[in-house]
């Protein structure tokens, strides 16, 4: 019986002490988390603008963390929290470089589009007053060569407000489809693709 | 320029040393036409428009190297609007 006791009174003592170190660990895991959210919140603005879906993974894992906080596992978000915290960092600088890679593509197709879209409607205008079109056209080609101009037109003014209102992905994106709709028009018009217009 | 006088059908193109200002711009959609021996305006506004009574385009877009719409030289490169 008294044997009996002992074991009772090591299994209680265990007990409590595991439960002592288990919530010993509630106040870092709760700063680890904090800081994770922090991080996470800082890199929020770009990483959502430059990189959506990374934005999104990091809300799901914060998510998931602080689920493991609110049952109590404590362990796990000192294990994770950290690690997201770095995740948040790399995709923020992720996120910088990318931002930098827009506005240098952003700066080369505002600065050369314009010029391309002028030669295009300069000889969309010279043919609409040609009496007879050059070998090689007919007034299909040329219609088309119109419709694909207004086309382009309506695109880069799009690309260019997208561009005015800090939507970089947005603004290079349309700009990147101007680039191939004024390849196509080029050449309906047997005019010379500049070789930025090929890549 | 008298936009309805026709520039002169026999006129000779002469060599010139002229270059063209085609640069390394990536973007340049500009298109040139080389001269060649026996070319008037009016027969490079053909060839690129189908209709030669567009050469004043050519010869308003090349006013820097061409003086007369009737003397282009061989060789000479023109823009083509």
């Amino acid at each position: 019986m008294r044997r009996y006791i002992c074991n009772v009174v090591i299994m209680i003592l265990t007990a409590t002490l595991l439960a002592a170190c288990g919530s010993g660990d509630k106040g870092p895991a709760e700063t680890a988390l904090k800081a994770a959210e922090e991080a996470i919140n800082t890199a929020k603005g770009e990483v959502s603008k430059y990189m959506p879906d990374q934005a999104s993974s990091l809300d799901s894992a914060l998510a998931a963390t602080r689920e493991k906080l609110n049952k109590g596992d404590y362990k796990a978000v000192l294990s994770e929290a950290p690690a997201l915290t770095s995740k948040a960092q790399e995709v923020a600088s992720a996120a910088a470089a990318k931002k930098a890679e827009l506005t240098k593509s952003w700066e080369g197709l505002s600065s050369g589009m314009p010029r391309v879209v002028e030669a295009i409607k300069s000889r969309v205008d010279i043919l609409s007053q040609s009496k007879k079109l050059p070998a090689g056209m007919n007034a299909d080609t040329l219609a088309q060569a119109k419709a694909g101009l207004s086309e382009i037109t309506q695109q880069w003014t799009a690309a260019t407000e997208a561009s005015k209102s800090g939507n970089l992905m947005d603004a290079v994106t349309k700009a990147s489809s101007v680039k191939v709709k004024a390849a196509e028009v080029l050449t309906l018009l047997k005019m010379p693709v500049p070789e930025a217009l090929k890549s | 320029m008298d936009e309805k006088k026709t520039p002169d059908p026999w006129a000779i193109p002469e060599t010139d040393e002229k270059k063209s200002e085609a640069g390394g711009d990536a973007f340049d959609a500009t298109q040139w036409h080389e001269v060649q021996k026996g070319e008037t305006l009016w027969k490079i506004a053909e060839q690129y428009y189908g209709d030669g009574n567009l050469y004043p385009k050519i010869f308003e877009a090349n006013r820097d190297i061409l003086k007369d719409p009737n003397r282009i030289n061989i060789g000479q490169k023109l823009r083509i609007p």
